[in-house]
Protein backbone atom coordinates (compact mmCIF):
# COMPACT_ATOMS: atom_id res chain seq x y z
CA UNK A 1 0.00 0.00 0.00
CA UNK A 2 2.63 2.15 0.82
CA UNK A 3 4.49 1.78 -2.72
CA UNK A 4 1.10 2.63 -4.25
CA UNK A 5 0.68 5.93 -2.38
CA UNK A 6 4.53 6.85 -3.14
CA UNK A 7 3.38 6.26 -6.98
CA UNK A 8 0.17 8.35 -6.54
CA UNK A 9 2.21 11.19 -5.01
CA UNK A 10 4.49 10.98 -7.88
CA UNK A 11 2.30 10.83 -10.63
CA UNK A 12 0.27 13.99 -8.73
CA UNK A 13 3.81 15.98 -8.49
CA UNK A 14 4.45 15.10 -11.94
CA UNK A 15 0.93 16.27 -13.11
CA UNK A 16 1.23 19.69 -11.25
CA UNK A 17 4.52 20.48 -12.45
CA UNK A 18 2.87 19.80 -15.90
CA UNK A 19 -0.10 21.47 -16.03
CA UNK A 20 1.66 24.19 -14.45
CA UNK A 21 2.65 27.78 -16.40
CA UNK A 22 6.11 27.43 -15.43
CA UNK A 23 6.41 23.52 -16.86
CA UNK A 24 8.09 23.31 -19.98
CA UNK A 25 9.73 20.01 -19.95
CA UNK A 26 8.57 17.23 -18.18
CA UNK A 27 10.59 15.90 -15.25
CA UNK A 28 13.43 13.41 -16.30
CA UNK A 29 13.35 10.84 -13.73
CA UNK A 30 10.15 9.33 -13.56
CA UNK A 31 9.24 5.78 -13.32
CA UNK A 32 7.82 4.33 -16.25
CA UNK A 33 3.92 4.00 -17.16
CA UNK A 34 3.45 6.61 -14.49
CA UNK A 35 3.77 9.75 -16.68
CA UNK A 36 2.33 9.06 -20.01
CA UNK A 37 -1.05 10.70 -18.91
CA UNK A 38 0.45 14.43 -18.07
CA UNK A 39 2.86 14.13 -21.19
CA UNK A 40 -0.50 13.20 -23.00
CA UNK A 41 -2.42 16.31 -21.90
CA UNK A 42 0.50 18.46 -22.58
CA UNK A 43 0.92 17.52 -26.15
CA UNK A 44 -2.80 17.14 -27.18
CA UNK A 45 -2.93 20.61 -26.26
CA UNK A 46 0.17 21.32 -28.63
CA UNK A 47 -1.23 20.00 -31.47
CA UNK A 48 -5.01 21.02 -31.36
CA UNK A 49 -3.61 25.03 -31.17
CA UNK A 50 -2.40 25.61 -34.53
CA UNK A 51 -4.62 23.81 -36.74
CA UNK A 52 -7.37 26.28 -37.04
CA UNK A 53 -5.07 28.82 -38.28
CA UNK A 54 -6.72 31.19 -40.60
CA UNK A 55 -6.20 30.75 -44.37
CA UNK A 56 -4.29 33.21 -46.23
CA UNK A 57 -5.82 35.85 -48.37
CA UNK A 58 -4.95 33.49 -51.87
CA UNK A 59 -7.86 31.86 -52.86
CA UNK A 60 -8.66 28.68 -53.61
CA UNK A 61 -7.75 26.32 -56.49
CA UNK A 62 -7.24 28.95 -59.39
CA UNK A 63 -7.86 26.85 -62.57
CA UNK A 64 -6.00 27.41 -65.51
CA UNK A 65 -9.02 28.42 -68.02
CA UNK A 66 -8.70 30.26 -71.38
CA UNK A 67 -9.78 33.93 -71.39
CA UNK A 68 -13.36 34.50 -72.80
CA UNK A 69 -13.98 36.62 -75.88
CA UNK A 70 -13.16 40.25 -74.93
CA UNK A 71 -15.96 41.61 -76.28
CA UNK A 72 -17.20 41.70 -72.76
CA UNK A 73 -15.79 45.03 -71.98
CA UNK A 74 -17.82 46.66 -70.04
CA UNK A 75 -15.97 46.53 -67.00
CA UNK A 76 -13.68 49.44 -68.76
CA UNK A 77 -13.92 52.93 -68.42
CA UNK A 78 -12.23 55.66 -70.62
CA UNK A 79 -9.72 55.30 -73.85
CA UNK A 80 -7.70 52.28 -74.62
CA UNK A 81 -5.27 55.05 -75.76
CA UNK A 82 -4.73 56.99 -72.31
CA UNK A 83 -1.36 57.29 -71.03
CA UNK A 84 -2.17 55.85 -68.21
CA UNK A 85 -4.13 52.53 -67.76
CA UNK A 86 -5.28 51.64 -63.76
CA UNK A 87 -6.51 48.04 -63.76
CA UNK A 88 -8.44 47.06 -59.86
CA UNK A 89 -8.65 43.37 -58.82
CA UNK A 90 -10.77 43.18 -56.28
CA UNK A 91 -14.07 41.64 -55.11
CA UNK A 92 -17.48 42.96 -53.90
CA UNK A 93 -17.22 41.38 -50.18
CA UNK B 1 -7.11 57.30 -67.85
CA UNK B 2 -8.18 54.19 -68.31
CA UNK B 3 -9.44 52.41 -65.51
CA UNK B 4 -10.56 48.40 -65.60
CA UNK B 5 -11.98 46.63 -62.63
CA UNK B 6 -10.74 43.20 -62.86
CA UNK B 7 -12.53 40.40 -60.54
CA UNK B 8 -10.43 38.49 -58.00
CA UNK B 9 -12.72 37.02 -55.59
CA UNK B 10 -11.30 35.50 -52.41
CA UNK B 11 -13.22 32.36 -52.07
CA UNK B 12 -11.83 31.05 -48.54
CA UNK B 13 -12.65 34.16 -46.51
CA UNK B 14 -15.36 35.57 -48.75
CA UNK B 15 -17.75 32.57 -49.61
CA UNK B 16 -20.53 35.03 -51.50
CA UNK B 17 -17.72 37.04 -53.59
CA UNK B 18 -17.73 34.94 -56.60
CA UNK B 19 -21.62 34.99 -57.32
CA UNK B 20 -21.15 38.51 -56.89
CA UNK B 21 -18.67 38.87 -59.02
CA UNK B 22 -20.74 36.50 -61.62
CA UNK B 23 -23.50 38.92 -60.92
CA UNK B 24 -21.98 42.30 -61.88
CA UNK B 25 -20.93 40.89 -64.96
CA UNK B 26 -24.77 39.50 -65.72
CA UNK B 27 -25.47 42.93 -65.57
CA UNK B 28 -22.51 44.42 -67.43
CA UNK B 29 -24.81 42.32 -70.57
CA UNK B 30 -27.82 44.09 -70.48
CA UNK B 31 -25.67 47.64 -69.81
CA UNK B 32 -26.09 48.31 -66.43
CA UNK B 33 -22.64 46.85 -64.90
CA UNK B 34 -21.28 50.20 -63.01
CA UNK B 35 -24.80 50.37 -61.29
CA UNK B 36 -24.37 47.03 -60.48
CA UNK B 37 -20.74 47.70 -59.26
CA UNK B 38 -21.86 50.35 -57.17
CA UNK B 39 -24.90 48.82 -55.86
CA UNK B 40 -23.20 45.38 -54.56
CA UNK B 41 -20.64 47.18 -52.71
CA UNK B 42 -23.45 49.94 -51.24
CA UNK B 43 -25.27 47.00 -49.87
CA UNK B 44 -21.92 44.76 -48.84
CA UNK B 45 -23.68 44.21 -45.68
CA UNK B 46 -26.89 43.07 -46.26
CA UNK B 47 -25.78 39.96 -48.90
CA UNK B 48 -22.58 38.86 -47.29
CA UNK B 49 -22.39 35.80 -45.24
CA UNK B 50 -25.70 35.34 -46.47
CA UNK B 51 -26.94 31.79 -47.46
CA UNK B 52 -29.74 33.93 -49.48
CA UNK B 53 -26.95 36.38 -51.48
CA UNK B 54 -27.57 35.31 -54.78
CA UNK B 55 -31.71 36.44 -54.31
CA UNK B 56 -30.37 40.08 -53.25
CA UNK B 57 -27.96 39.95 -56.45
CA UNK B 58 -31.45 39.50 -58.30
CA UNK B 59 -33.16 42.31 -56.79
CA UNK B 60 -30.67 44.73 -57.18
CA UNK B 61 -30.86 43.94 -60.64
CA UNK B 62 -34.45 44.13 -60.82
CA UNK B 63 -34.45 47.50 -59.66
CA UNK B 64 -31.45 48.69 -61.85
CA UNK B 65 -34.60 47.45 -64.62
CA UNK B 66 -32.66 44.40 -65.99
CA UNK B 67 -34.51 41.91 -67.87
CA UNK B 68 -35.34 39.54 -64.89
CA UNK B 69 -35.39 36.16 -66.86
CA UNK B 70 -32.74 36.99 -68.53
CA UNK B 71 -30.49 38.25 -65.65
CA UNK B 72 -31.93 34.85 -63.56
CA UNK B 73 -31.06 32.50 -66.27
CA UNK B 74 -27.30 34.25 -66.64
CA UNK B 75 -26.59 34.11 -62.80
CA UNK B 76 -28.08 30.52 -62.03
CA UNK B 77 -26.52 29.32 -65.25
CA UNK B 78 -23.02 30.42 -64.66
CA UNK B 79 -22.54 32.38 -67.70
CA UNK B 80 -19.60 33.98 -66.77
CA UNK B 81 -17.70 32.20 -64.28
CA UNK B 82 -15.23 31.37 -66.49
CA UNK B 83 -14.48 34.96 -67.59
CA UNK B 84 -14.41 35.26 -63.62
CA UNK B 85 -11.89 32.53 -63.21
CA UNK B 86 -9.53 34.51 -66.28
CA UNK B 87 -9.76 37.67 -64.09
CA UNK B 88 -8.67 35.89 -61.03
CA UNK B 89 -5.71 33.63 -63.03
CA UNK B 90 -4.58 36.90 -64.89
CA UNK B 91 -4.59 39.13 -60.99
CA UNK B 92 -2.43 35.50 -59.63
CA UNK B 93 -0.10 35.96 -62.49
CA UNK B 94 0.41 39.98 -61.64
CA UNK B 95 1.46 38.57 -58.46
CA UNK B 96 -2.14 39.66 -56.53
CA UNK B 97 -2.28 38.28 -53.35
CA UNK B 98 -5.16 40.57 -51.67
CA UNK B 99 -7.77 43.09 -52.23
CA UNK B 100 -7.96 45.42 -53.74
CA UNK B 101 -5.16 45.51 -55.80
CA UNK B 102 -3.85 48.13 -58.45
CA UNK B 103 -1.37 48.05 -61.41
CA UNK B 104 -0.66 51.53 -63.02
CA UNK B 105 0.87 51.28 -65.80
CA UNK B 106 1.95 48.03 -64.30
CA UNK B 107 3.16 49.41 -61.48
CA UNK B 108 1.49 47.75 -58.28
CA UNK B 109 -0.16 49.40 -55.54
CA UNK B 110 -1.97 47.01 -52.75
CA UNK B 111 -4.56 47.50 -50.45
CA UNK B 112 -6.90 50.80 -49.62
CA UNK B 113 -4.71 53.35 -50.47
CA UNK B 114 -5.04 57.20 -49.93
CA UNK B 115 -5.92 59.70 -53.08
CA UNK B 116 -1.80 60.78 -52.34
CA UNK B 117 -0.84 57.03 -52.87
CA UNK B 118 -2.71 57.30 -56.52
CA UNK B 119 -1.82 61.04 -57.37
CA UNK B 120 2.15 59.74 -56.74
CA UNK B 121 1.58 56.58 -58.93
CA UNK B 122 -0.25 58.32 -61.62
CA UNK B 123 2.53 61.14 -62.22
CA UNK B 124 5.31 58.65 -62.02
CA UNK B 125 3.22 56.67 -64.53
CA UNK B 126 2.72 59.91 -67.11
CA UNK B 127 6.22 60.71 -66.29
CA UNK B 128 8.16 57.56 -67.34
CA UNK B 129 5.57 56.62 -70.07
CA UNK B 130 5.59 59.82 -71.85
CA UNK B 131 7.61 63.42 -72.85
CA UNK B 132 7.08 65.75 -70.06
CA UNK B 133 4.19 67.84 -70.20
CA UNK B 134 5.54 70.82 -68.43
CA UNK B 135 7.55 73.45 -70.97
CA UNK B 136 11.01 74.57 -69.41
CA UNK B 137 10.04 78.35 -69.64
CA UNK B 138 11.86 80.73 -71.65
CA UNK B 139 13.17 82.90 -69.00
CA UNK B 140 15.75 79.82 -68.35
CA UNK B 141 17.49 81.10 -64.96
CA UNK B 142 14.45 79.99 -63.22
CA UNK B 143 15.53 76.18 -64.46
CA UNK B 144 17.96 73.64 -63.70
CA UNK B 145 19.31 70.59 -65.07
CA UNK B 146 18.79 69.68 -68.80
CA UNK B 147 15.61 71.06 -70.79
CA UNK B 148 14.93 67.42 -72.80
CA UNK B 149 15.16 65.49 -69.06
CA UNK B 150 12.74 62.33 -68.82
CA UNK B 151 11.01 64.24 -65.65
CA UNK B 152 10.57 67.86 -64.82
CA UNK B 153 9.37 68.94 -61.56
CA UNK B 154 7.87 72.41 -61.21
CA UNK B 155 7.62 74.18 -58.43
CA UNK B 156 5.15 76.85 -57.72
CA UNK B 157 5.73 79.25 -54.24
CA UNK B 158 5.93 81.50 -52.81
CA UNK B 159 8.85 83.52 -50.62
CA UNK B 160 7.02 83.43 -47.35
Amino acid sequence: MKKYALIGIIVLAVLLAACGPTATTPATSKPAGTTEKPAATVTSVEETAPTTKPQATAPDRPTEVPPPEQSENWNVQGSPDAPVTIIEYSDFQ
Amino acid sequence: MQYIFKNFPLHSIHPQAQKAAEAAECAGEQGVYWEMHDQLFATQKQWAGKDDAVDIFKQLAAELGVDQDRFNACLDGGKYADKVTADLQEGMNAGVRGTPAFRINGVALSGAQPFSAFRQQIEFALAGGQAPTQEVPADSYRSLGKADAPVVITEFADYQ
